[in-house]
């Protein structure tokens, strides 16, 4: 246990300050739209022309690679400049990019990954189904190979920024339909191939990012296939040993600056002389600090084991959770002036609409904690 | 870098510790008010003071892992009352009560105002010394004679009641006292944590483990959820004190009240988890329950703890 801040750490910091408060866009992201996808390739570009496109991938596939310290720092002070979020390029840069670095082919990794860094195309996850969420394995959107292709029938739901995509992450199964987590395959899917329809999603926040995507005899070549033909289960599992533990400081930044707004608000209208809201304030504000500690010591397991295991779903679950109790006290605080909405505007009553996919996303509470139970305590699983 | 995770020694020195405390203070089964002589023979008593005034020389790390195991044994709140009582000997020019303190001769308790007159003593059958905590300040005071025995709502230490008497000149910083209480709390939030999920391993309802339940499970995951808050923010805080940095108050307090609620949750989730088990005497349980109840009060959580987070 020790805190030891070098010179050479504290340059690196002014460096990446220097430059977020030069370049961070000032006018707030749009919403949705093509708007929004175009200020996202926007401003990617302009990562990747300073130097600052994917900070954690490998220098020969264009990234950065910072080690983790570097990326924390990054991600400290791209919070605290008020940079926006990944935005469109959430899949691309956080799942994508990182399973072509690891499973594909030099073709594959040649073709997509400076697209990538270079904000020229964004990709959305083709994982969830109507009938298979949580429980991903139970997948039956088909794939049949003809030739060099594989032809898709069936549906994916829950695609973020599918209207906007240029490719697609894809879960389809190549082997038997009760075949679980086997015969199931990881492949590129081009968003503009004939049979490919997205249809919209509005959310309960009245913004659109989510779709349902409908596959009618799509074909795909074979070479867009990542690792094998019917191991698609394990290529879409080869992301999570990259985890090191950095993957919510954005988020906890971001939060750590919506809450200091709040509690200003809070100074300067006199609320804060409640007893009760100020002592909400003082937990939130602690449990903030406890989710930046939880990410530095997954760090340290990081560091010392070369990658993060089941733990990290431990911060992930209470920053999610987390996350909602803000922007409930962000909407709570409002008072009256809540029944009133900005127009296309992240205001109070969007937060908190916008918060109660945190806990769903990317895995349910549910399952994380089933995860936790299992994985971390080593808990018996149901019969 | 930033690493929270012991190092060698770090782990060595916490080792040691939980393999005395698992040997002579199973929690429920030994006082270790009792264990007083051996105790400071180990030197946890002068964990942080100098090499050269006999200590060991460590910092508020180990003192935090110290505390931590502490808690984890429900070890009597008399070792951080003589941990705050050494820094203030120290700190107000007393080296040789410092010596006498840490050599385990003379005897520290931990001690809370009740009103204006009269205050609780804590395990205080030895002390001459009482340690009391006021928002961030540690005073000193010379303990009155026995006072009157009382039954305590925590029935894993002795309980008197006496006069308030005059405090010693001079006071100490009371961020460590914050977070010694924060480590116990931790070491709490932990041992509840591995009470309930151990025994839902083993449990068998329904022709299976209760942990396979996911009522069950998700309350054990819900367990160990908390305990990672308070242990990786009570770390945190613990090396921002001992390198003094501005946000180390703040720190504090958030390990303190995030530590608190894992303890007390925690604790009366594992009553809940044990079943029928978990209300009667025998299950442990409730001394860990019992004995969070009375570090929260230690742990600052009305002004000083407000004060510390969201200071205007």
């Amino acid at each position: 246990m020790k805190i030891e801040i070098t010179t050479e750490e504290r340059l690196f910091r002014q460096e990446v300050r220097d430059w977020l408060s030069d370049n961070v866009p000032s006018e707030p992201r749009p919403l949705d739209g093509p708007e929004a996808a175009e200020f996202d390739r926007d401003w990617q570009r302009r990562q990747h022309e300073g130097g600052w496109a994917g900070i954690a991938w490998p220098k020969e596939h264009g990234g950065r690679g910072l080690g983790l310290t570097q990326q924390m720092i990054w991600l400290e002070e791209y919070g605290r400049a008020g940079a926006p979020s990944q935005g469109y390029f959430f899949v691309a840069l956080a799942h994508a990019g990182p399973t072509l670095i690891a499973r594909g082919t030099d073709a594959q990794k040649a073709f997509h990954l400076r697209r990538i860094l270079r904000g020229e195309s964004i990709w959305c996850q083709g994982f969830s189904e109507p009938g298979a969420g949580s429980d991903l394995a139970g997948l039956s959107t088909r794939a049949q190979i003809e030739g060099d292709h594989l032809v898709v029938n069936g549906s994916k739901i829950w695609t973020s920024y599918g209207h906007v995509a240029d490719y697609q992450e894809l879960l389809v199964r190549t082997g038997p339909p009760a075949g679980r987590h086997q015969g199931i395959t990881w492949v590129i899917c081009d968003m503009k191939t004939p049979g490919v329809e997205v249809r919209p999603i509005r959310n309960m926040a009245g913004i659109h990012e989510l779709n349902q995507t409908f596959y009618d005899n799509v074909r795909i070549p074979l070479s867009n296939v990542v690792g094998q033909i019917d191991d698609g289960w394990r290529v879409a599992m080869a992301t999570l040993g990259f985890e090191r533990g950095t993957g919510l400081i954005a988020f906890q930044v971001e939060m750590a600056q919506r809450l200091e707004h709040l509690a200003e608000t809070a100074r300067a209208d006199g609320a804060v002389r409640d007893s009760l809201v100020a002592d909400r304030l003082a937990t939130l504000q602690a449990e903030l600090r406890a989710v930046r500690s939880m990410s530095l010591l997954n760090i340290s397991r990081a560091e010392r084991n070369g990658t993060l295991g089941a733990e990290g779903t431990l911060a992930a679950v209470y920053l999610s959770e987390l996350e909602k109790r803000v922007a409930r006290f962000g909407f709570d605080l409002a008072g009256p002036s809540r029944l009133e909405r900005e127009p296309r505007a992240r205001d109070a009553a969007f937060e908190y609409f916008d918060s109660f996919n945190r806990t769903l996303a990317g895995g349910t509470s549910e399952i994380r904690r089933n995860i936790i139970g299992e994985r971390v305590l080593g808990l018996p699983r149901g019969k | 870098m930033i690493d929270l995770i012991p190092d060698g020694d770090q782990q060595a020195l916490l080792n040691s510790i939980t393999s005395f405390l698992r040997d002579k203070a199973p929690v429920g089964k030994a006082r270790t008010a009792d264990l007083w002589e051996q105790i400071a023979a180990l030197g946890w008593l002068g964990l942080s003071r100098p090499e050269s005034a006999g200590g060991i020389g460590l910092g508020a790390a180990e003192e935090m892992l110290l505390m931590r195991e502490g808690g984890r044994f429900l070890v009597t709140p008399s070792l951080m009352a003589t941990l705050l009582a050494v820094r203030f000997a120290d700190e107000t020019g007393r080296a040789d009560l410092a010596t006498e303190l840490a050599g385990g001769t003379r005897h520290a308790a931990l001690a809370i105002p009740r009103d204006a007159e009269t205050l609780y003593i804590i395990d205080g059958a030895q002390a001459e010394l009482l340690v009391t905590i006021e928002e961030d300040r540690v005073t000193l005071r010379r303990a009155p004679s026995p006072g009157q025995a009382l039954q305590s709502s925590d029935d894993g230490v002795q309980l008197s009641l006496a006069p308030i008497g005059e405090p010693l000149n001079g006071s100490a910083d009371g961020l460590q006292a914050r977070l010694l209480v924060a480590a116990q709390l931790t070491g709490i939030a932990e041992a509840v944590r591995d009470l309930a999920t151990e025994f839902a391993k083993v449990r068998e309802q329904f022709g299976q483990p209760i942990g396979a339940f996911q009522a069950v499970k998700h309350a054990c995951a819900d367990l160990a959820i908390r305990a990672e808050a308070a242990l990786a923010q009570t770390s945190y805080a613990a090396l921002c004190l001992a390198e003094n940095l501005p946000d180390a108050p703040a720190e504090v307090a958030a390990a303190a009240r995030v530590a608190g609620d894992a303890a007390v949750t925690g604790a009366e989730a594992a009553i809940q988890l044990h079943g029928a088990m978990g209300f009667t005497e025998e299950c442990t349980a409730h001394l860990f329950l019992k004995r969070a109840h009375l570090l929260t009060l230690f742990a600052g959580r009305g002004s000083w703890q407000i004060n510390a987070l969201i200071a205007p």
